[in-house]
């Protein structure tokens, strides 16, 4: 009968099976989902909601690639320095700027050797232009485009221990777009620390101390070119050797501690390789002093005393607890490549959430009870075919967003109610269309509703379709709560076809098989 | 046989949709010239900077409140709720202070007795961003849509629904920026679910028309296009009425954040069907459609 035999409407039924199975534990009352075991909860549980239901910070992060390159270049340049000595080959105004890095051959012989020493710097694709005896050298788009890709990647990383470590709950951090990182942390009302910690780089550096400049002498502008100033906390300025002892990313761990005085410290250890070397420099400066660098800034500057042979030690300085943790932890989870920003920041209070589950979940509510009654009163029986198709509708996207793990915003309740109201849509058109049918002569129920159904079909398809190109659009121009809208609209529209065309052919075609009625009134 | 039961619609809207011309030119010229004119007023999602929505646990003295935060750049302050305890702030930051800083010197200022309900911080390339990328998805789904209903239907068909929902979004466009309502992505969302909405409306009646036009090959277009409207007129107004109903249900009912959605979807409801009745689907008698539909094969849903 109309075409559906019995396995497929055995199929329709198991899905609505499944979609009742699945939709329930949005409408369980808590008590009774906790009591279901632990095992079954982790993939049968209600809709997600979103930060703006249940309140929490969303933060969206920016890699600064454009500080990465410039460091990049900084570093090139440095090596550069040195390779073109060594090699004897005579340059000057050896700077970096705008991206690029420009120096000045002074033998023209020497400039094809000069181009390759500086490819041989630099492992990643380098674009080397002469203009005369100038050479003007930067990083071609390819390696650029994989140098800020790996940072990403790599920020991502950092951001993700770094995050664990707070032990904040369920945080969600992912990738968005070219160089962003979205960070969702639910329940978190003040992201001022989490944003603090995000937002230092954390690059830790052991330098040298060049004794023999002075600071006085540094400032004049006699700074040898193997060596520069840094900030100190406690002395001001510092005159450190350019080459890095060892650095941060050779570290195992850090923790905060307290120092023979009682006060707090942070110790560290390095990994094998990092030991090493740190041995080998320690064992050939005794006396000398090495500069402990974080961010730029020289933290302290202690005298060697003696070898450090198994690659661990303390750095002291004015620190509270607090900042000792904060810095152990960055120290562990280790260097950002670039230093992040927040460009987007948006946090709501758990009252605000409520409120907002609240006014949604009203407005659905009565949203569905006056499109309910209103179809009872034009169609009469008919309506009532039509609510069941609507409310087999509702369990559906619901059962869907809860499987798919989707989001639930409060724009995305608003979707739920929209698909509501236009749901009806197929409904009516089918409806019409029967009594068009019948005004044309039909008499025969099966046959009107047949023809009802075949009659508007191409219509509803079509209809729906259009707007699932507009969902798709949304979902991807959304962030956040938009992009919740997007989701509940479009799967909505696909239960839409569903319920309205499968589940209400199905229902009618009980009550025919039912009933046996001579004729429709519709 | 009962040719022509009850409910059967005869009203003249070809003939009436020539004053629907005037009225839609009258109005789309009302809104460009206030989008030219007073531009739109923008959330805090395209503008950038800094919205915070607070609440006092005493009754809250806005002048005092006005005067103490009055050294901020591009204050607004607004009052919300009716107990007087919730005020909503906005601000932008300063070439020397940024959103950060600012927020700290709000809450610093405001003290002890506010928690917050609602912060938000837009850096200004996000706002630039989101505003592109917002024309840019409105184009891309109209341009998608554009490009189905062509293939469906003929040309024409395509052109004017297209024209009718454009339509639409000006309008509806123009009276957030004739009355400075907040523009934000909420609402952005709710115009485009419009446009995928305003289509369905057309869609239906072009349906019926590429229909009628198999069913009656001798009768005037203008005729068979008036016929077309008035069939699908009890499905058009049935469908509107009850999204009518939940989109004001969500006015009244969803709060202050969905309020600019709902004035869109209410709005481009009454003008998306007024459009696929006195525009889309009129304009078509100035198409030759009956030679173009007769060349094309009708794809066929017949189940």
């Amino acid at each position: 009968m109309f075409g559906y035999s019995k396995i497929k409407v055995i199929l329709i039924c198991c899905v609505m099976a499944l979609g009742v199975f699945f939709a329930a534990p949005n409408f369980m009352p808590k008590r009774v989902y906790n009591d279901l075991p632990k095992s079954m909860r982790q993939w049968y549980r209600p809709v997600t909601l979103g930060l703006d239901l249940q309140g929490g910070s969303y933060l969206v992060m920016e890699v600064q690639t454009d500080t990465l390159v410039a460091e990049k270049l900084e570093s090139l340049a440095d090596l550069t320095r040195s390779a073109l000595r060594e090699d004897k080959i005579k340059f000057s105004g050896l700077k970096v700027a705008d991206g690029q890095m420009t120096v000045k051959i002074l033998k023209g012989e020497q400039l094809m050797q000069a181009r390759s020493v500086i490819h041989k710097q630099e492992s990643l694709p380098l674009d080397i232009q002469a203009n005369g005896n100038q050479l003007t050298v930067a990083y071609t788009d390819e390696a650029l485009e994989k140098m800020k890709s790996q940072a990403v990647e790599q920020s991502l990383q950092i951001v993700r221990t770094r995050i664990d470590e707070l032990g904040t709950k369920e945080p969600q951090i992912q990738r968005q777009g070219l160089d962003r990182i979205v960070i969702q942390l639910p329940g978190v009302q003040d992201p001022s620390e989490i944003k603090a910690l995000m937002g230092r780089t954390a690059k830790m550096t052991f330098h040298l101390v060049d004794e023999e400049t002075s600071v006085q002498s540094a400032q004049a502008g006699q700074l040898p070119a193997d060596s520069m100033l840094a900030l100190s906390e406690e002395e001001g300025y510092v005159v450190l050797k350019r080459a890095v002892v060892v650095g941060g990313e050779s570290l195992d761990d850090a923790r905060g501690i307290y120092d023979e005085q009682g006060r707090p410290a942070v110790s560290f250890s390095f990994k094998a390789a990092g030991a090493k070397k740190f041995a080998r420099a320690t064992r050939e400066n005794i006396g000398r002093r090495l500069a402990i660098v974080l961010d730029g800034q020289v933290i302290s500057a202690p005298v060697i005393q003696s070898v450090i042979p198994n690659g661990q030690g303390v750095i002291t300085g004015s620190f509270t607890v607090q900042e000792t943790n904060d810095l152990a932890l960055l120290l562990r989870s280790g260097a950002l490549p670039a230093p992040l920003t927040v460009v987007e920041e948006r946090v709501v209070g758990p009252g605000l959430g409520e409120d907002s589950i609240r006014s949604g979940t009203i407005a659905c509510v009565i949203a569905m009870i006056v499109v309910l009654v209103f179809m009872v009163i034009v169609y009469g029986f008919f309506g009532i075919i039509a609510d069941l198709t609507l409310i087999a509708n509702g369990i559906l996207l619901f059962a869907l967003l809860s499987v798919m793990g989707a989001t639930l915003t409060l724009p995305g309740l608003a979707g739920i109610a929209l698909t509501v109201g236009m749901a009806v849509d197929a409904n009516v058109l089918i409806y019409e269309r029967m009594k068009e049918e019948m005004a044309h002569g039909v008499t025969v129920p099966t046959e009107v509703i047949i023809r009802g159904f075949s009659g508007s079909f191409g219509a509803i398809f079509d209809g729906q379709l259009t707007t699932l190109f507009a969902a798709l659009f949304l979902f991807w121009l959304g962030s956040g709560p938009v992009r919740g809208f997007g989701v509940t609209l479009g799967l909505g529209l696909a239960t839409t076809l569903f319920s309205s065309i499968l589940v209400s052919k199905v229902l009618l075609m009980a009550w025919i098989k039912q009933k046996k009625p001579k004729k429709i009134n519709l | 046989m009962k040719l022509f039961k009850k409910r059967e619609y005869t009203f003249d809207f070809i003939k009436q949709s020539k004053f629907a011309y005037v009225l839609s030119v009258v109005l789309v010229t009302v809104s460009l010239f206030s989008l030219f004119t007073r531009g739109l007023n923008y959330g805090i999602d395209f503008e950038g900077g800094i919205q915070i929505e607070a609440t006092s646990t005493e009754p809250i003295k806005m002048e005092q409140v006005r005067g103490s935060l009055g050294f901020l750049k591009g204050l607004t302050i607004q009052s919300v709720g009716l107990e007087g305890k919730t005020i909503l702030i906005e601000a932008q930051p300063t070439e020397t202070e940024n959103s950060n800083a600012l927020l700290e010197k709000i809450k610093m200022t405001l003290g002890e007795t506010f928690t917050y309900n609602k912060v938000e911080i837009i850096g200004p390339s996000i706002g630039d961003e989101l505003k592109y990328h917002s024309l840019l998805a409105t184009i891309l789904a109209l341009s998608v849509i554009l490009l189905y209903i062509w293939f469906r239907f003929e040309w024409p068909f395509a052109i004017n629904c297209i024209l009718a929902m454009a339509h639409d979004l000006i309008i509806v466009v123009g009276f957030f920026s004739l009355f400075q309502i907040e523009f934000d992505m909420v609402v952005v969302a709710g115009l485009l679910s419009l446009a995928g909405y305003d289509c369905n409306d057309t869609i239906v009646t072009y349906d019926r028309v590429r229909e009628n036009l198999k069913k009656y090959r001798k009768m005037p277009i203008p005729e068979l296009l008036n016929k077309s409207i008035n069939e699908t007129l009890s499905r058009t107004i049935l469908t509107s009425l009850t999204t009518l109903f939940v989109v004001f249900v969500l006015l009244f009912v969803g709060g202050e954040t969905l309020f600019g959605f709902s004035i869109a979807m209410v709005l481009g409801t009454i003008f998306g069907s007024y459009s696929s009745i006195y525009l889309a689907v009129p304009i078509l008698k100035y198409f030759d459609i009956r030679k173009l539909g007769s060349a094309s094969d009708e794809p066929s849903f017949n189940q």
